[in-house]
């Protein structure tokens, strides 16, 4: 509602005129009493009496009587962590790295600590769903109240799961991408269910959109969901189609992998110790319909994509079944069957089986850069290793390091295994070596080291290293890496010391 | 050193010399540590030795690092280092005697010219010429001031409706004529209403407001003879005429006391960072508006922490009330405050408000300490309500970390008022001051 004086403002004294009162007492005197005076033009008398009437209204503040508080929070069951744990995580926190807040946030939790109330204040600063589920569980009772009266901090209450029916209810009010996070954590809740909402509103969906919420039935997939997967195989779309076909890929015992079978039946054939392939005449529409080539008339290019995805959807044990082959002798025999090494990729990386990967890695690390695609052999190099299982990454790791190459740095970055203590003083001896060899092969790894390093690596990771003065940007990577460094060994210490006295 | 961890972090520029200053709080990298009753000095082994030095008094330091922050990682870090051990006392060595005795001779020198400004008769310059500038200044003045009006008035004339939709230069280019006018104070509080158009459904009668406070500053200007010497200072000033800093440290009213921190605020402006810090007198209950200017990431020229408390000497800007001020003197170190004097209700600081309003109708915001009152969000909106159930509207901008730190329990908080919202400074919680407020 706005007054009669600010009313006129807005209209302006040219249009409003000169009314004899604005109903408010001391603009009024204001007005009427400089109008008696004569000496100001009653655009200014406005103005004064809007001045005024601010200034009473500041000096005449009241507040307000009717805000009521919600009951305070309960008493904390947990004691709070260390300062320095809290340090860490307020760290962590600043530079917004979610591995490290993750670490920092479990070492409380382990500790049967919660975070001070003060710290609660950084939630807002938490994105990330891992890393605000990992606070939540730390945020104690004042977190828990923070959940209720605050909404913009609302997921601190983890304990309150959403129920499946209020997922629901989310399901077909949130837009896109919130929905494919409700399907997902629904799948986890209630697959049948969940996957029945997405086949209620299929019809009605986007092209994208349905492909990515299909994409959500990998949680909880299981051979019940093959019917729906087999009818979005006859979607318009290519990538639903290709999406329905990656899932039902990953169920050994369905149809589609039974057709993929019969295919690969005809296709390969061993000779001596090389994998032959005969293509099939030309294409037909249930290869279409099966995701493994595009159309019927798609001719001899498509014959690569065709094996990497018959390949790549079948199960790698099925090789080994038929040809009585290790994997390493396999990977041998495929070197020059076109798609065939692409599938076997995709297979690996998605299985992480790690025989597959280790035989994979070797034949790509064998290859001459200079004669391959660099762009594919580093895509593949680096997949691979991420997906290596802990037991085979620190290892292999090291025997990177024994063989440096052009690949070396992004293969160790990608790493996504803990390393171990052998791995670990290994590469820090090598980082010094090369350091002090003038060369920075290394350098780029650090930032990954830091956090894979094993804590008995520590102390060696934290002296100081002989940099060169000039290379600020060597000094920058060294510095972070210490800094890093330096948290995870607070983290450790706390909660060792939490541990021992606990 | 008798702070606490936050409040020397408080001093730090940004979230990344936090970091590095905590990193360097051990006692590790530091050798030939020592203090005295004037300073703690030490050596830092970084990737290269640097001497570094805080005077602790003003807590001001200096490190011979090439750093560009101030204060730099290693002074944060020699004062982490205090602050969680006693540092053992030890002869002041020559590079610390040296720095201090250049601090106290620079502080001598502004004292006595403070002094000789106050106290010497005027020196024999050119007072013909003197007079003539002043009287060509006043006149630039008047004219930027009648032209300041004539505009105001034509905008209540033609109406607020629309001004919205206004580009920028329709504000900047009457401020830039104030400024050519010689009246940077006006030219300031023309470019501050430019903020106010669209925003939030209440904006007209907030400008409303704005520009009558405006109208009434120039009205009184060019009533100023009929005025009374302290309330015409007050308005040369908010007009833009500035009191040397000689002429406040001589003749300014000062009043001795235990100033207490109350909090600070920063906003920084496209050249220019602004600091304002309010200061508390714990026993004659002054309230003292100190003002600081920095360029780009240059320091300011006092740290202020919050919730410390130094004895000292403040000099005030003439005005009809204690408001701006100077810090004349320090005569101890800054320790934590031990007792804030607070309000118990928002009655009696509404009450103290409208008492200093009286006698300083231009005063736009004032600031406080209360006692036992509870952070409540409501929706959109947050409140504090103090133990009789009175509620104030509070800033929302620090609300998440009043409410984790209050839990809905009442805590003292020390605020900003300026007759609509509370900005919350600082909250003493669970036995400790914590501030608020970051930049805006």
């Amino acid at each position: 509602v706005t007054d009669a004086l600010t009313t006129l403002a807005i209209v302006g004294t040219a249009r409003g005129g000169e009314p004899a009162s604005v109903a408010d007492p001391r603009a009024d005197a204001v007005l009427t009493g400089l109008g008696r005076l004569g000496t100001v033009p009653f655009d200014g008398r406005v103005l004064l009496a809007a001045g005024v009437r601010a200034i009473a209204r500041f000096a005449g503040a009241l507040p307000k009587s009717d805000v009521t508080g919600p009951a305070a929070a309960e008493a904390e069951l947990l004691p709070a962590c260390s300062p320095r744990l809290d340090d860490a995580v307020a760290a962590a926190i600043d530079a917004s790295d979610a591995a490290l807040l993750l670490e920092a946030l479990t070492a409380v939790a382990a500790c049967g600590q919660r975070l001070p109330a003060a710290r609660l204040a950084d939630a807002g600063k938490v994105r990330e769903p891992a890393s605000r589920r990992a606070f939540a569980a730390v945020a104690g009772a004042r977190g828990a109240w923070l959940a209720r009266v605050h909404p913009p901090v609302a997921w601190l209450a983890v304990a309150e799961e959403r129920s499946v029916d209020a997922l629901e209810r989310a399901f077909d009010e949130e837009k896109a991408a919130a929905r494919v996070v409700t399907l997902t954590r629904a799948r986890t809740l209630a697959p049948a269910r969940a996957r029945a909402w997405l086949e209620a509103t299929w019809p009605t969906e986007k092209a994208d959109d349905r492909a990515t919420l299909l994409g959500a039935l990998a949680t909880g997939l299981s051979r019940d969901d093959e019917p729906f997967l087999e009818a979005a195989l006859g979607d318009r779309s290519q990538g639903v189609r290709d999406q329905a076909a990656a899932l039902l890929s990953q169920l050994p015992e369905s149809a589609y992998v039974e057709r993929l079978r019969v295919r690969a039946e005809r296709v390969f054939a061993l000779q001596g110790s090389t994998l032959v392939v005969e293509w099939p005449a030309q294409w037909q529409r249930e290869d279409v319909r099966d995701a493994l080539v595009p159309n019927v008339s798609a001719g001899a290019t498509a014959r690569a994509a065709y094996a990497a995805k018959l390949v790549g959807g079948l199960p790698l044990g099925d090789w080994g079944a038929r040809f009585a082959l290790s994997p390493a002798a396999f990977v041998a025999a495929a070197r020059e069957a076109s798609g065939v090494l692409a599938g076997l990729a995709n297979g690996a990386t998605r299985s992480r089986d790690g025989a597959w990967l280790v035989a994979l890695l070797a034949h790509f690390r064998g290859l001459d850069p200079a004669r391959e695609d660099r762009a594919t052999l580093h895509h593949w190099t680096r997949a691979l290793f991420a997906a290596l299982p802990a037991e085979h990454a620190s290892a292999e790791a090291r025997s990177l390091l024994d063989r440096p190459g052009v690949l070396l740095p992004s293969e160790i970055y990608g790493c996504a295994a803990q390393w171990d203590v052998a791995l670990g003083d290994r590469f820090l001896r090598e980082v010094r070596a090369s350091l002090a060899a003038g060369t920075h092969d290394l350098v780029p790894a650090l930032d990954r080291a830091a956090r894979v390093l094993p804590r008995e690596c520590f102390a060696a990771a934290l002296a100081p290293l002989e940099l060169p003065p000039t290379a600020d940007w060597l000094t920058r990577t060294h510095d972070q890496f210490q800094a890093t460094v330096r948290l995870r060994h607070v983290i450790a210490e706390e909660s060792a010391l939490a541990r021992r006295t606990a | 050193l008798a702070l606490t961890l936050d409040q020397v972090l408080a001093l730090a520029p940004d979230a990344s010399a936090v970091a590095a200053g905590k990193k360097l709080g051990e006692p590790r990298p530091w050798r030939a540590l020592g203090a005295s009753e004037r300073a703690v000095w030490a050596e830092c082994q970084g990737s290269a030795v640097y001497q570094v030095r805080v005077d602790l008094a003003s807590l001001v330091g200096k490190c011979s690092c090439p750093s560009r922050k101030f204060p730099c990682k290693h002074v944060l870090g020699l004062l982490v280092l205090s602050v969680r051990a006693p540092v053992a006392a030890a002869s002041e060595p020559d590079w610390v005697v040296e720095w201090l005795d250049k601090r106290a001779a620079a502080a001598g020198t502004k004292d006595a010219r403070a002094q000789t400004a106050a106290q010497a008769p005027e020196a024999p310059v050119d007072e013909t010429g003197r007079a003539k500038r002043a009287e060509q200044r006043r006149q630039r003045v008047d004219k930027g001031v009648e032209a300041l009006d004539l505009w105001l008035r034509d905008l209540i004339h033609n109406g607020l409706g629309g001004i919205e939709a206004q580009p920028p230069a329709f504000w900047e280019g009457q401020a830039a004529r104030l400024v050519d006018a010689q009246a940077p104070g006006l030219a300031a509080v023309v470019r501050a209403l430019a903020e106010i158009p669209g925003r939030g459904a209440e904006w007209p009668a907030r400008l409303l407001d704005a520009l009558g406070r405006l109208a009434l500053l120039t009205h009184a200007h060019a009533r100023g003879d009929a005025l009374e010497a302290s309330l015409r200072a007050e308005i040369r000033q908010r007009v833009g005429f500035t009191v040397p800093r000689d002429e406040v440290l001589g003749s300014g009213a000062r009043v001795a006391d235990a100033w207490i921190v109350l909090g600070q605020i920063v906003e920084d402006e496209p050249r220019l960072r602004a600091q304002r810090t309010w200061l508390l007198g714990e026993e004659t209950r002054t309230l003292a508006l100190v003002l600081q200017f920095a360029a780009g990431n240059a320091t300011f020229e006092e740290a202020f922490v919050p919730g410390t408390a130094f004895r000292g000497e403040v000099a005030f800007f003439p005005g009809p009330l204690p408001h701006r001020a100077l810090v004349a003197a320090r005569t101890s170190i800054p320790t934590v405050a031990a007792r804030i004097p607070a309000h118990d209700d928002f009655a009696a600081m509404l009450d103290d408000v409208a008492a200093r309003l009286a006698k300083l109708p231009f005063l736009d915001r004032t600031a406080f300490h209360v006692r036992g009152v509870v952070p409540v969000a409501a929706g959109e909106r947050a409140f504090l309500v103090d133990r009789t159930g009175a509620a104030l509207a509070l800033e929302t901008r620090d609300v998440l970390r009043l409410l984790a730190l209050s839990g809905g329990h009442p805590v003292d908080v020390s605020g900003e008022w300026n007759g609509a919202f509370v900005r919350p400074l600082g909250v003493l919680a669970e036995g400790a001051f914590r501030a608020l407020g970051g930049p805006t």
